[in-house]
């Protein structure tokens, strides 16, 4: 079992908390109307399968669409746990500095847009959409045609229907407190 | 700043994190992830059963997932959006150690 193609999340943070230099205050934006966004959690296929760049631009294309270009971001990493038989992936996230704390995390499903950039899936034919509402991302349209044309349409199925869709994989979240 | 006081925390008390996992709104107690049979795939019998194991849980129920928006801890995409808190309003920090990622996402693949 596997994932055979690029999976991802946007990363939000709810009620944080960030040091702009004049001492910690509670983040005023709304970042896509989601809090504070971090940048992208992937699975390895969308860390170690895109090189720097890619990742970089999908990751700042959706920071200029929340208006935040300024804000320095942290490449991710895939740790692969070295136990034999273990199939165990964890994405080391790094938060910008200029975060104090926040209280939650607030995911996104990127995953149709994700594997339309997948250099091994291609931009069709791998990606498995089932039926199901899409999110509307920023009021753009939710044609299903758009997931294969690159437009960042986000998916998701509806709760009456299939609950596993072909998306982001967590099994747990670790911080610290 | 309270935060730095847990930072500092934090970097003292690196090899016992925090774990954020789904939570189901009756079981919130610590111990294994509830399996929770909803459909053949969740119940593994089409796949993913590893990830119902309980041996593949990272560490303990310490906090909770907003009831009704994912009920599956392995299928963010099943929802449109889904939000992770500490049960107890507790906050979480930037480490500011580049050594220490801050957050881990973790998944058997």
């Amino acid at each position: 079992m596997g994932s055979c193609h690029a999976e991802g999340v946007l990363v939000f943070l709810t009620d944080a908390v960030v040091d702009l230099g004049a001492g910690p205050v509670a983040y005023t934006g709304n970042d896509g109307g989601f809090g504070y966004f971090v940048g992208i959690a992937g699975n390895n296929e969308a860390i170690d399968g895109f090189s720097e760049a890619q990742k970089e631009a999908i990751r700042d294309g959706f920071a200029s669409d929340f208006g935040v270009v300024g804000r320095v971001f942290y490449n991710n990493e895939t740790e692969l746990d070295p136990s034999p038989n273990s199939t165990r992936a964890t994405t080391l996230f790094y938060l910008p500095d200029e975060v104090v704390y926040a209280a939650g995390v607030l995911l996104v499903d990127i995953t149709g847009y994700l594997a339309n950039y997948d250099p091994e899936a291609g931009n069709s034919g791998t990606y498995f959409t089932p039926g199901g509402s899409l999110f509307t991302y920023t009021g753009k349209t939710t044609d299903i045609s758009d997931l294969l044309m690159g437009d960042k349409v986000l998916y998701t199925s509806s709760p009456s229907i299939g609950r596993n869709t072909d998306g982001f994989d967590l099994d747990a979240i670790e911080v610290y407190k | 700043m309270l935060c730095q006081y847990y930072t500092i925390l934090a970097i003292f008390n690196q090899s016992e994190p925090k774990y954020i996992f789904r939570g189901d709104a009756d079981d919130h107690s610590e111990g294994p992830v509830k399996t929770v049979s909803v459909s053949p795939f969740d119940s593994g019998i089409n796949g993913h059963p590893e990830r119902l194991d309980p041996e593949n849980v990272y560490g303990q129920f310490d906090a909770t997932q907003i009831t009704g928006i994912n009920e599956y801890f392995f299928g963010v995409a099943s929802r449109e959006w889904v939000e992770y808190t500490f049960d107890d309003g507790t906050r979480f920090c930037n480490v500011e150690d580049p050594e220490i990622a801050d957050i881990r996402f973790r998944e058997v693949i």
